[in-house]
């Protein structure tokens, strides 16, 4: 009897360190930290969009308790409670909402706000998402970490599906020099750093500011009008086009305003790296395609 | 009377004699290579009603002319003003930033921003009129609560309106950042605009607008330089003088207003030259203002316009925000003459 006690509570044990040794998870960020998580995580704070867009894609919306003030997509995001914005974090909700894993994006939210959250002691898994191809690991990784692997693997197979599709239907076109103008007083563009810079690439274009400095650098008009840009992407949070976009007709040097291939590209699809950037890519792609058709009338289809 | 160096109307003269020559080598600095001589021949052309080449064309009188003569009004706007400033509060301090005008005008620029939004996109004139009027109506704001707030019975004291100059310059750093708290992603563009100081969106109708207001600041404060130079001795003293103090006083500020939230609605706060320049043709020439607010406008043109092109090329195909490279030319320059002085001492 004693002995069968015994072996009962022994095998209870036994089971229940498998079972915690099962439900462990380790996942590499990308500043090269490895995350470990006693079981997948169920109550996660989202310090940028792209985050939470991905986190619902893959099924993990429900468990999203905190999100940054910009998340937008999808609407239910809108109903969750607010963190941070680009200025600051409420440190002390983020605490309260207890969460067992934070998600912040490395270059967004800065080391300051990161290294703040990992000082009071709560696990915060760094993204870095630069290349459209860094996008399906990410799926991937999130998928491990809220323990939704199947729906994760199916998602970022399509991705790359998708991804692989475009490019071999157009990066090898002949190339169109693009400008991308986030905004026009001053104005500003993306470097090549940036993943809209990938995806002009992934696109057939080339970025007229691929080597400027800053990710995110001022121009001015006349290297605009010295690139001679073929095309220009307005990449604007606005759904119709904005009324600034008249004055590129003042300047009737540049080959984007004489051949009218000006073209508004929801900055949402552009600018946020989840399984909606693809959306914009092929936006994106046929506005490209629009302008070398117009430059090489021969390959025409 | 002490010996100076260089008379008044021989820093005049190099001055006049250098603004057109720092305005051709800047008309031949950019990201395209523009050789001075091709620079003069286009000009010729045009001028003559010759065809010049569409692309030089283009950068050289609606890219590069626009921007550069912006900057030449600006630059002479602000260290006239700043001229003006410190002598009328005979404080060395005294600059437009510090007694509120910039903050307050930023300030109006940012509220009516925020709130104009949908006008502003209907229209770049009827846009650029609102966000000017806003900036105005804040500078002005500012200004006269700065003013009324130092005034009482005996006049206007002088370190009380630096104080409260320096509370409301505060108060609208703080507004600002609240404001664009609340605002949604391009409403910060514009407010960060307004705040950093940059010349890239100059255009003909900004030049006109700038010419308009800096000329008749230029025309309208000479005027005054007897009064000024009255007040030198002191409020009383040039009271005695017969000068009517106040009325003075009021007319100098208004105008300041005036030229200040104009050319902050237009290119933003650019900061440093109303403050330096001033000093440095103090330093040079003496205080008589007949003298001192004609070289501080040709200075201060200078000054922003060799900022201002430097901003441009730099880091091409990209640019640096201008207030940087004002502050980076100008204090160095500075501390070399203070150093200079001392030692003369």
């Amino acid at each position: 009897m004693k002995w069968k006690m015994v072996r009962v509570i022994a095998f209870v044990t036994v089971l229940f360190c498998s079972g915690s040794i099962i439900a462990s998870v380790t996942v590499r960020d990308d500043l090269n930290n490895l995350i470990e998580l006693a079981g997948p995580a169920e109550r996660i704070v989202s310090l940028a969009p792209d985050i939470t867009e991905v986190l619902f894609h893959i099924g993990a919306g429900a468990g999203l308790v905190g999100v940054d003030e910009y998340s937008d997509y999808p609407p239910e995001a809108k109903q969750i409670i607010r963190v941070n914005n680009h200025a600051a974090a409420n440190y002390e909700l983020i605490l309260a909402l207890q969460p067992d894993l934070v998600i912040a994006w490395h270059s967004g939210n800065g080391d300051k706000m990161i290294s703040r959250i990992r000082e009071l002691g709560m696990p915060i898994f760094v993204v870095e998402v630069r290349k459209m191809d860094d996008i399906p690991s990410l799926y991937r990784r999130f998928g491990e970490l809220v323990g939704n692997q199947k729906q994760a693997e199916t998602i970022s197979t399509e991705f790359v599906q998708r991804l692989e599709g475009l490019r071999a239907l157009y990066s090898t076109r002949p190339q169109v020099k693009t400008f991308y103008q986030i905004w026009h007083e001053p104005l500003i563009t993306l470097n090549a750093e940036h993943i809209v810079s990938d995806v002009i690439r992934l696109c057939g274009g080339i970025n007229i500011f691929a080597d400027a400095i800053p990710l995110v650098p001022y121009v001015n008009m006349e290297s605009i009008v010295a690139a001679d840009p073929q095309v220009i992407i307005v990449g604007s949070s606005e759904e119709k086009m904005p009324h600034w976009l008249d004055t590129w007709q003042q300047w009737e040097g540049i080959s984007a305003v004489i051949n009218e291939q000006i073209y508004l590209v929801p900055a949402d699809l552009m600018q946020r790296r989840s399984m909606r950037i693809l959306d914009g890519a092929e936006l994106l792609c046929g506005h490209l395609e629009q302008a070398r058709q117009l430059l090489h009338p021969e390959r025409r289809d | 009377m002490e010996l100076r160096p260089v008379s008044a109307p021989l820093l005049i003269w190099i001055l006049a004699l250098l603004l057109p020559a720092v305005l051709l080598l800047s008309m031949t600095l950019g990201t395209v290579d523009i050789s001075v001589a091709e620079a003069l021949e286009a000009t010729a052309n045009a001028l003559l009603g010759n065809a010049v080449p569409e692309q030089i064309y283009t950068i050289l009188f609606d890219i590069r002319l626009s921007r550069i003569l912006l900057a030449i009004f600006i630059g002479a706007m602000l260290a006239s003003t700043g001229a003006v400033m410190q002598g009328l509060f005979r404080n060395p301090l005294a600059d437009p930033s510090l007694i509120g005008v910039s903050g307050g005008a930023s300030v109006g620029a940012s509220v009516m921003i925020v709130m104009a939004a949908g006008l502003i996109e209907t229209g770049l004139l009827v846009g650029l009129s609102l966000v000017a009027m806003g900036a105005f109506a804040g500078g002005l704001a500012a200004t006269l609560l700065v003013y009324r707030l130092a005034t009482s019975g005996i006049g206007t004291s002088v370190t009380t309106m630096l104080l409260v100059g320096i509370a409301i310059g505060a108060l609208a750093g703080a507004l600002n950042s609240l404001l664009g708290y609340f605002s949604d992603n391009d409403m910060l563009r514009q407010i960060s605009l307004w705040q950093m100081g940059n010349l890239s969106g100059a255009n003909w109708t900004k030049v006109a607008i700038m010419a308009l207001v800096a000329g008749s600041l230029l025309v309208l404060f000479p005027r005054d330089s007897e009064a000024l130079n009255a007040l030198l001795l002191g409020e009383s003293e040039a009271r005695h003088l017969g000068i009517d103090v106040q009325r003075v006083k009021r007319r100098l500020i208004m105008l300041t207003a005036l030229g200040v939230s104009v050319s902050v609605a237009l290119a933003g706060m650019v900061g440093f030259v109303g403050l330096i320049i001033p000093h440095l043709v103090r330093l040079v020439i003496g205080p008589d203002h007949r003298w001192l607010i004609p070289s501080s406008a040709l200075a201060g043109a200078i000054l922003l316009l060799v900022a201002d092109s430097l901003a441009r090329v730099l880091v091409i195909p990209a640019e640096l925000p201008t207030g940087i490279l004002t502050a980076l030319l100008g204090a160095p320059f500075f501390i070399a003459l203070l150093l200079q002085q001392r030692r003369k001492v």
